[in-house]
């Protein structure tokens, strides 16, 4: 139970801390406050708690798929707002842009561990009547947030690092591909409902990093990874990503590759 | 910015009215496979589908407490409410097993598609594998 309740937190709660860790690293670049994320962190348990409230429900509409749509929806919304988020860089700072930047920044956090924290919820509370537990679970959920906190620092000078040695906009990078991440998700949930056509997995990657490994559940909370993906799945990956390099302008500065040399050596 | 904004947003109606025409292809009635959780185990713990189709799994969850049906084998994830059904549509897949768990529970909640030709699944259709007090 106890091993159990660290993985599902660590599987769940992951990506909350991985967006925070990639909004801290782009904090100053971005001018943003740390009330912004404050704001965006208070709303988003906020969103969690009523989506908890509801989930059941949400989830019996339209014949059982009404979680995987709802799903579908933040995840686009989600994508979308990075997109916007990393476009607002370089614009000039004015009120009115400084407060789209906020917003963007407390929306996606929001809508991240609204996501997120609903699911790990759902066992935590379900389980939460179950007798002799209550202190496995608590166990279990501060064990899996100091694994979170202390990958997302790690994550946090990872980019900070490779903002400074490597590419100015490294961390802008990562953060879209995690929402291309989120776009590959959402395409499993569109097959899981039959609403996109199924085809074939057209590769297998487990024999170079197993899905459900440490390394896996770490893959697929940043970039979404897939170990076995269809033809459908890499196309919307694929396009995805051209979208938001092509809407982000990457790469735009300079490579800054003699600089790591320098480190390297 | 503004010429990217417009680009961006026809790339966006490009996308989703593909979209829609493929996702009319697939409105097509599939064969039906049903699973119950019962005190976290999974019934029948072993069915048998057939191959390169696309099958309706319906799975009820018959405890007090929710269940994630789980599987990396089959790329599939969906919280189960207590007293609810869920529906996943798995396939097309080639023969082969392939392991499904439930995430809460993952020592006993277990199971196992096996993608068997019809032939087969047609031999095989009265007695469906029952399940062990410990798990699958």
């Amino acid at each position: 139970m106890l091993i159990n309740t660290v993985l599902l937190f660590l599987s769940h709660s992951l990506v909350i801390f991985m967006v925070l860790a990639l909004l801290i690293s782009i904090k100053s670049k971005f001018h943003l406050p740390v009330s912004a994320l404050y704001i965006g962190a208070l709303t988003g348990v906020f969103m969690m708690l009523i989506l908890w409230f509801y989930i059941d429900i949400i989830s019996q509409l339209n014949v059982g798929t009404g979680g995987e749509w709802l799903y579908v929806c933040v995840n686009l919304i989600v994508y979308l707002l990075i997109l916007l988020f990393i476009n607002t860089a370089d614009e000039i700072e004015i009120m009115q842009n400084r407060s789209k930047k906020y917003f963007y920044a407390a929306a996606i956090l929001a809508l991240i561990i609204m996501v997120q924290g609903t699911n790990f919820l759902i066992y935590f509370v379900g389980y939460w009547s179950q007798v002799n537990v209550v202190n496995t679970l608590f166990v279990g959920v501060v064990l899996g947030t100091g694994i979170c906190i202390s990958i997302s620092i790690l994550l946090c000078f990872f980019c900070l690092f490779l903002n400074e040695q490597f590419y100015a906009r490294s961390a802008e990078l990562i953060f879209i591909l995690f929402a291309c991440g989120l776009i590959n998700k959402t395409t499993g949930l569109l097959l899981q409902i039959d609403f996109l056509p199924s085809t074939r997995m057209i590769l297998d990657l487990n024999f170079i990093v197993r899905e459900n490994s440490e390394l896996g559940h770490f893959l697929k909370a940043l970039f979404g990874y897939d170990a076995s993906p269809t033809i459908l799945q890499i196309g919307v990956y694929v396009t995805a990503l051209l979208i938001a390099l092509f809407c982000s302008q990457l790469p735009r500065e300079p490579w800054r590759l003699f600089r790591f040399k320098e480190v390297i050596s | 910015m503004k010429t990217n904004s417009i680009i961006f947003k026809k790339l966006s109606i490009i996308s989703l009215v593909i979209t829609l025409i493929h996702s009319t292809s697939v409105w097509a009635k599939r064969a039906e496979f049903i699973l119950e959780l019962k005190d976290h185990l999974f019934f029948p713990a072993v069915i048998k589908i057939p191959p390169n189709e696309k099958v309706k799994l319906i799975i009820y969850n018959r405890d007090e407490t929710p269940e994630e049906f789980d599987s990396f084998d089959l790329n599939r994830e969906k919280v189960i409410f207590p007293n609810k059904k869920a529906v996943i549509f798995i396939g097309p897949l080639p023969e082969g097993e392939y392991h499904f768990f439930g995430e809460f529970n993952p020592n006993s909640a277990k199971g196992t598609i096996l993608v068997v030709p019809t032939l087969v699944i047609l031999e095989t259709a009265k007695p469906m594998i029952e399940n062990k007090a410990e798990g699958a």
